[in-house]
Order: structure tokens, then C-alpha cells, then sequence
């Protein structure tokens, strides 16, 4: 017997042997499918329920860092209030249907005065003179990936209104066009302006850039503005993981 | 890589779980035939599978998509293969090279056993070692090359290993070393 024909006959014995293991293929999903992407059986309306109660957690919060930070006392209460906010915890996130667990690390930041859970697995915080800027952890050196960030400034001096103009503006500038300007619940109690691109301008539509800005009035002359950078193809993908980090905002005091 | 693979590798890095399914369409049949191969044991090839697509999902971010998929994914797939098996302690149960040779010349020369059932024993009865080599060349096609890269060995080992492994089934099939 020739060699090519051994060849062909032991990957002919091995295919036929181990035959009967591809019907465990099922199963094999299964158990991978529950290990990686747990489900979890809570009803949306659980949601609502749960963002009323961390916003009066929060209001709270905010009273109390008024109240007791002038003083001894209050600074000893103000950094209990901040243990409040445990370092790491667990977050849902739904992707296109199915819902994740997510572990996510808190970020606090004084300066700007707000702390954000990170899902530290696909972001990095990066802390810049003026604003802390949110970017995928994995580089992508030898493909050409579209941006991906979320930015978070805080604004002192300026009015809610010229604001608006600001982002209104710099949408425009990038040349991209304004679809949807509004008040939001989710992922925060803001207004909201998006830009999206025009996807005829792009080789791959699914490159299209979409700039989404939350404008966050705390009602104490604090303005918080947070910029968020993504593209078509990655919408369902790093724009619900974005928001899902936006959901866990909170605006902390100093004064 | 195909460009199947990469462009499922590129969404399942953003975090497309349909894609992650979509690969392990693509890829699972041929694990689970290699880890059965290895092992002879479907529970535990079931088990090393999951593993290896749990393990995969979780290190994704570290692979770099403009090297070939398989290569990877196989490696992850003997390291737990060997792992599961140092944990079975069904090491200790693989059988001497060299002493299955002895039995192979035994069996070649009986003539009362079907040659699929000679050829299902000598594979079974090899050690993990040459079990393998054997897999993973004729049974998933990568070259010697990939082979001695994914266990970091020198080419001529595999070579060697191949060529002992493949003049067992010779034969055990009644053939000669020179076939």
C-alpha cells in the first residue's frame, strides 16, 4: 500500500472511531453556554425599580456629603458615605437578547466629583487633565478599528443652553447629522444628542461613526458631560457595554 | 486564519456572543473527535471541550487575529487535554511505546481479527504521546511544523514520533516498514 493511501486509511479510521462523540456537540454547548452567559431571570420592570431606588440612594448620598463636609465630622461621615460604594460588584448587561454577568471595579474620581463601575474585562480608564476618557483595553495594532471611547467632563462655567450649542456644534463639525436630541431615563436622567454619520461615505457601512452625548444637569450649577464614540457595527456590542457603565453614574460632592 | 474565523474573532471581541456559537459550529466537531481521541473517554472529551471554548471566550482579547486560529485554539484544547488527563490520573495507564510494539507484532501475525479492529486497538493502546501526533496529523491536517510548534517541540521529534506512531499500524495491518 502506497503511503498516501496509509495516510487516507488511518484519517478514514479515525473520523469512523470517534463518530459517535460529535453527538455530545448539544450538550457540550449546554454546559459551555451556562457557564459563559448565565441567564438570569429577573422581569425588566425590575429595572425601573431598581434606578428609582439608586437614585434616592444617591439623592441622598448627596445631601449628606452637603450637610456633613463642612466640618471633622462630616469629613469622617463623607468617607464612610464613599465605603458605601463597594469596589467591585456584578452587573447585567443585555446583549442582543441575552443577558451577561458582568464583574465590574468602581472608578472615582474627586477632582471631577462622580464615581462609574468599569467593566475592567474590555475597558481601561484612562485620567486626563480635565476628563477621565473610557477605552477598549485590547489594542488592535494591525486592523483599522473604528474609535471607541466614552468620555467624562464635568462643566462649571458655562449654562446648560450653551452647552447644547457646544455639542451641537462639534456634531455637526465631524460631519455628522443629528438624529435624536431628548430627555432620557436610561442610561441616566439626562438629555441626550446623537450624530450619526452618513454611511454612504464609508467603504464599510458598518464603520459609520455614531457620537452620543449625555448632558447631565446635577441642579447645582454642575454640569456633566459624557461623550460617547462608537460605529454601526458595534452598536449592540461596545454602545449597550457603554451605557451599561453609564447606568452605574453617580455624582459625588466635594464642596 | 479563514476569513470566517477572523471576522467572527473580530465580533466576538466586541462582545457578539451569536458569533462565539458561530464559531463553535464551526470548530467543535473536530475537538471533540480529537479530545476523544486523546482521552478514549467521551465524558471526559465532552468536559475537555467545554473547557477549551470557556477558556478561548475568556482569553480572546489576547489573541492576535492576524495569526492562523487553529493552531491556538488546539493548543489550548492538548494543554487541557493533558491537564484533565494528569487530573484522571489516567497517565499512569498509558502503555509503554515499546511494549505495545510487542503486542502489535503478536496480533499482526494472528490474522483472526478484522483489520478495523486491529488498527482501533493499536491507536487506543499507543500512548498519549504518539496518540496525539498521530490526531493531529491525519486526523485535524496540520503540518509537522504546527504540530511541533503547538507542543513545543523540535520538528524531528514529531517526525520521529509520526514515524513510529504510523509503522505500529503498518503492522498491525500486516504490512512492512518499508510501505
Amino acid at each position: 500500500m502506497s503511503k498516501p493511501e496509509w495516510n487516507k486509511k488511518i484519517k478514514n479510521h479515525l473520523i469512523d472511531q470517534t463518530e459517535s462523540i460529535t453527538e455530545l456537540k448539544e450538550s457540550t454547548w449546554q454546559n459551555i453556554d451556562k457557564e459563559l452567559f448565565p441567564t438570569v431571570k429577573k422581569k425588566k420592570r425590575r429595572r425601573r425599580t431598581k434606578q428609582v431606588i439608586v437614585s434616592i440612594a444617591g439623592a441622598a448620598m448627596i445631601m449628606l456629603f452637603i450637610m456633613f463636609s463642612s466640618n471633622e465630622q462630616g469629613l469622617a461621615m463623607m468617607q464612610s458615605i464613599r465605603e458605601i460604594f463597594v469596589e467591585e460588584k456584578k452587573q447585567i448587561v443585555e446583549l442582543e437578547g441575552n443577558k451577561e454577568v458582568r464583574d465590574v471595579h468602581l472608578n472615582k474620581n474627586y477632582q471631577l466629583e462622580y464615581v462609574l463601575y468599569v467593566d475592567e474585562s474590555y475597558y481601561k480608564v484612562i485620567e486626563q487633565e480635565n476628563s477621565d476618557l473610557i477605552l477598549p483595553k485590547m489594542e488592535f495594532e494591525d486592523i483599522d478599528v473604528p474609535e471607541i471611547s466614552m468620555e467624562i467632563m464635568q462643566h462649571t462655567d458655562i449654562s446648560k443652553d450653551e452647552l447644547i450649542d457646544e455639542v451641537i456644534t462639534e456634531i455637526t463639525d465631524s460631519g455628522l447629522t443629528i438624529n435624536q436630541e431628548e430627555e432620557v431615563m436610561y442610561p441616566l436622567e439626562s438629555l441626550v444628542i446623537k450624530g450619526v454619520g452618513n454611511t454612504e461615505e464609508y467603504a464599510n457601512p458598518g464603520d459609520t461613526p455614531i457620537h452620543r452625548y449625555y448632558i447631565k444637569d446635577t441642579g447645582s450649577g454642575q454640569l456633566f458631560l459624557i461623550k460617547q464614540v462608537y460605529f454601526l457595527t458595534a452598536a449592540e456590542g461596545h454602545g449597550v457595554r457603554l451605557n451599561s457603565m453609564l447606568e452605574t453614574f453617580e455624582v459625588i460632592s466635594n464642596n | 486564519m479563514t476569513s470566517q474565523d477572523k471576522k467572527l474573532i473580530k465580533k466576538i471581541k466586541k462582545g457578539n456572543q451569536r458569533a462565539f456559537k458561530q464559531l463553535y459550529e464551526i470548530h467543535s466537531n473536530y475537538a471533540l473527535r480529537t479530545a476523544y481521541a486523546i482521552t478514549r473517554n467521551q465524558s471526559d472529551a465532552s468536559d475537555i471541550v467545554q473547557e477549551t471554548f470557556i477558556r478561548v471566550y475568556r482569553n480572546i482579547d489576547s489573541f492576535d487575529v492576524s495569526k492562523p486560529f487553529k493552531p491556538w485554539f488546539y493548543q489550548i484544547l492538548i494543554n487541557e487535554s493533558k491537564r484533565y488527563l494528569k487530573k484522571m490520573s489516567q497517565v499512569e495507564m498509558n502503555v509503554e511505546f515499546e511494549h505495545v510494539l510487542d503486542y502489535l507484532f503478536y496480533f499482526s501475525n494472528e490474522g483472526d481479527m478484522s483489520i478495523r479492529e486491529d488498527i482501533e486497538w493499536g491507536i487506543e493502546q499507543l500512548d498519549e504521546i504518539h496518540r496525539l501526533v498521530i490526531t493531529l496529523k491525519y486526523l485535524n491536517g496540520f503540518s509537522v511544523k504546527e504540530i511541533a510548534e503547538m507542543l513545543e517541540v523540535n520538528v524531528n521529534t514529531i517526525k520521529s514520533r509520526l514515524f513510529k506512531g504510523r509503522k505500529q499500524l503498518k503492522l498491525i495491518l500486516g504490512g512492512t516498514n518499508n510501505e
